[in-house]
């Protein structure tokens, strides 16, 4: 118990000793700080002297510039209404002093009198009070701004919406309350009234392009594309680097185009791996002049003229040209067929309307299927199966005719080497290789009768021109018909 | 025992009742307001030196000095002390030329219960300004380029009963347009207006009449608010976190037995400050944050958490009310202090920077 006592009495002790060396150390410490302190308040006192820096300090708030005071008391004394005290406040009424409130009244008519007595005085100061008001209401108008301001950055738009109302009240031609209210009733999404107030904003400041940016934006929103689109135009007319008018005009552009030609989707049965990774886009449909089909119509009316008129020669002639006339390209085919027709007095071959030259085909065939399908192609177009034949190289004749040629096919090249007017290489290389084809022989032996004419023909061709050589004689003896 | 102690440094005791007593910034010396009896207003500038207090100079003035701050004035070497009188004449001192004010105004129709200054001294942004608070129930913002009017001013509507508005703050000053002033009147209305917006931002009722109220820092934004009032009660608002019904979180604290006059913050240290009891006694407390300052309840809003209140020093030093206290800026732990007995006293206090 005692060494409790004795320890708690050595730590008092302690802790005062120790907190006395604290407090004389803080005094010493105090001594030299008001010293330095005291140094510091006598350079200070110089430094003001020489040196004034004044800080950049904001406007007093609320500022208004007061009248001048003599017209401020008349003012007052003429503005002061005297309240009237409420009916429920009896307390005020205790208070009610009626003699006094007589007195005032009649000081009140007599400062009237005095009020027009003196009006020269008061055309001036009215003028000077109405420039006050004005300059009041003007500060009312930005406070009340300042208020819509604030409204706005805490996305409470109908209160923004109000306080801009009651600024405009205050002050109806600033433009910038209705821009700022039209901004408002954007995201409040009325867009017809934001129209309408972007709308007064311009009338009262033309060259306020947010406002003509913000009237855009709702009439998008409206659908209204043209006058969207004018409105953004005028923007990039006035400043040609808003990038905003820009991308919005391309967007006026897309969704105008959208609602004239409607949304185009791919077809809906179309697998999606399949479809297109670009955007669809809408192409015209162009119609190809039909006429030709009339045309070939009309021509088979003439040539049925013509076989009316049987075969006379002039007559034919005469409608000849008319028929090459009417074609847009006469083609040497006409004149080729109809002269034979004539001559063979088939009117079918007239009857068949002539038609438009098909164009040779470029490849050459290396396959008897491909020759086939050239062939028919061309038809009845002797000259061009000519050309087609003569570009096909012998040597292939045994690929393309591997199965054997055809009985009119020989007999097509028969008539086009008997219209050869020349024995050339070409043509012995191919009558050699023609003849290697199988079941030729067959062939030779089926041959109609004008078919051996026309060979006859190119053998005695072939007889007078050169006989000397091994092929010729190979040819001569493998094409003879007995 | 490792706990600040208050000690007296030293006392003078004077001829007329002192209401307030400040220190005059960048000095050793402080200045004290008050009331001679013949109903002339003081103005007293001492020095303290080597541990005495002597007497600079003395004025007296037409009428008597209820209130001051240096809070508004514009720069550190040009002074510039702001009162509030006895008539509800609000007026702005040069300390170099004493003998006219530089700004007077009669800005209320009875007698000026406080007074404080932003925006000077160099410290935050925007321009000084003047809050001055009255027993005509109104509020008034004053700026010393707009004479004869206040430039904001905070009144109760015309039919309604006038409250005394015991004390006012400002706050929230942290940058050129946020202001807030704070007001607290005898029944008990702690009101808090926020001069940008120009609205109430925030009332409440701490059932007895609020004798001081004040922001833990005036340049920041809005960390903590003491009300100290009748009934021996102190209470510390979190003022972080604001709920739409519930306001702010609070802490409250029963001291001295007697009326709390005042609470004043440490300047170098925000959670730490004094209050002065109708007792005459001191009460250095420091705050003591909660864990979380905040706590989203079960509707999604959020509420705040106010902490808790530690003694650490107290002192009896008369018997008579503290009537002001004022911590010096320059030096940590001094501070100055006036009682209805008559006497400024300075204290010391030690430890401090441990805290």
């Amino acid at each position: 118990m005692t060494s409790e006592y004795e320890r708690k009495l050595i730590d008092m002790q302690y802790q005062m000793r120790e907190n006395n060396s604290y407090l004389t150390d803080y005094l010493k410490d105090l001594n030299s700080w008001t010293d330095d302190i005291k140094k510091k308040e006598e350079n200070l006192k110089t430094t003001a002297n020489s040196t004034s820096t004044i800080k950049e300090l904001p406007p007093v708030r609320n500022f208004v510039v007061p009248p001048r005071p003599k017209k401020k008391s008349k003012k007052n004394n003429s503005s002061t209404k005297t309240s009237s005290i409420r009916s429920f406040d009896y307390r005020a009424w205790d208070k009610f002093n009626v003699d006094e409130a007589c007195a005032q009244i009649d000081n009140e008519q007599q400062e009237k009198e005095d009020d027009n007595n003196n009006e020269e005085d008061d055309g001036d100061a009215d003028e000077e009070d109405e420039e006050w008001q004005e300059e009041v209401l003007k500060k009312k108008g930005e406070y009340y701004k300042d208020c819509g301001n604030y409204h706005f950055k805490q996305k409470q738009y109908t209160e923004a919406i109000e306080s801009y109302t009651k600024a405009i009240e205050c002050n109806p031609i600033c433009p910038i309350y209705f821009a700022n209210r039209a901004q408002c009733q954007l995201f409040e999404q009325r867009y017809g009234a934001c129209e309408a107030d972007c709308t007064l904003a311009i009338q009262l400041d033309e060259n306020y392009l947010k406002a003509y940016y913000r009237r855009a934006l709702a009439r998008v929103e409206m659908e209204k594309f043209d006058q969207a689109r004018e409105d953004l135009q005028y923007i990039l007319a006035r400043e040609p680097s808003n990038a905003d008018a820009k991308t919005k005009l391309a967007e006026v552009n897309k969704k105008d185009e959208i609602k004239r030609l409607g949304r185009i989707y791919p077809l809906q049965d179309k697998p999606i791996d399949k479809r297109s990774t670009k955007p669809l886009k809408r192409i015209e449909i162009q119609e190809i002049d039909t006429s030709i089909i009339s045309i070939s119509e009309t021509t088979k009316k003439k040539a049925i003229i013509i076989e009316e008129m049987d075969t006379d020669p002039k007559s034919s002639e005469s409608i000849i040209p008319s028929i090459s006339s009417v074609l847009p390209s006469p083609s040497t085919i006409i004149t080729a067929t109809t002269p034979l027709s004539v001559q063979s007095k088939k009117p079918t071959t007239i009857e068949k309307p002539p038609t438009k030259s098909i164009p040779i085909p470029t490849a050459i065939p290396t396959t008897g299927f491909q020759f086939k399908r050239d062939w028919l192609n061309l038809n009845n177009q002797i000259e061009q199966q000519a050309i087609y034949l003569k570009r096909i190289p012998p040597k292939s004749y045994k690929t393309i005719f591997s199965t054997g040629i055809d009985s009119s096919v020989f007999s097509r090249i028969l008539l086009l080497w008997s219209n050869e007017t020349t024995i050339d290489e070409h043509l012995l290389n191919s009558m050699y290789e023609i003849r290697l084809t199988p079941r030729f022989n067959t062939q030779l032996s089926f041959l109609g009768s004008d078919d051996k004419k026309l060979l006859e023909t190119i053998l005695q061709k072939l007889e007078n021109k050169c006989s000397s050589t091994d092929k010729v004689q190979t040819i001569l003896r493998d094409y003879k018909i007995d | 025992m490792d706990k600040p102690q208050i000690i007296l440094h030293s006392q003078k005791s004077v001829n007329y009742t002192v209401f307030d007593v400040k220190w005059i910034p960048t000095s050793a010396k402080f200045i004290s307001l008050g009331n001679h009896a013949r109903g002339t207003g003081a103005l007293d500038i001492f020095e303290i030196t080597h541990g005495d207090i002597t007497v600079v100079s003395q004025n007296e003035k037409p009428s008597a000095f209820k209130c001051g701050t240096f809070g508004a004035s514009p720069t550190r070497e040009r002074r510039h002390l702001a009162t509030g009188n006895f008539d509800g004449y609000i007026q702005v001192w040069d300390l170099e030329k004493l003998d006219k004010p530089i700004y007077s105004v009669k800005g209320h129709k009875e007698i000026i219960n406080a007074i404080d200054g932003v925006g000077g001294l160099g410290v935050g942004e925007g321009a000084p300004e003047i809050a001055t608070a009255s027993r005509d129930g109104r509020v008034h913002i004053w700026d010393t380029r707009q004479a004869d009017l206040p430039v904001a001013s905070m009144e109760p509507a015309e039919s309604e009963t006038k409250r005394d508005c015991w004390s006012v703050c400002f706050g929230n000053a942290f940058n050129s347009s946020e202001r807030i002033v704070g007001a607290g009147y005898d029944n008990g209305d702690v009101k808090l207006f926020d001069l940008r917006s120009m609205s109430l931002r925030w009332e409440t009722n701490i059932k007895n009449g609020v004798c001081c109220l004040e922001f833990d820092r005036k340049d920041i934004e809005m960390n903590k608010l003491v009300a100290t009032t009748l009934e021996s009660k102190i209470h510390v608002f979190d003022m972080k976190t604001q709920h739409s019904e519930k306001g702010f979180a609070s802490v409250v604290e029963k001291a001295h037995d007697s009326t709390v006059w005042l609470g004043r913050h440490l300047p170098q240290n925000r959670d730490v400050f004094m209050t002065c009891g109708g007792s005459g006694s001191y009460y250095l407390w420091k705050y003591n944050y909660p864990e979380q300052r905040f706590k989203t309840q079960t509707d999604k809003t959020v509420v705040g958490v106010a902490g808790s209140l530690a003694l650490l020093q107290n002192i009896s030093l008369s018997s008579q009310p503290a009537s002001a206290f004022d911590w010096s800026l320059d030096k940590l732990g001094l501070a100055c202090t006036s009682a209805f007995d008559q006497t400024v006293r300075v204290l010391i206090t030690t430890k401090l920077n441990t805290v």
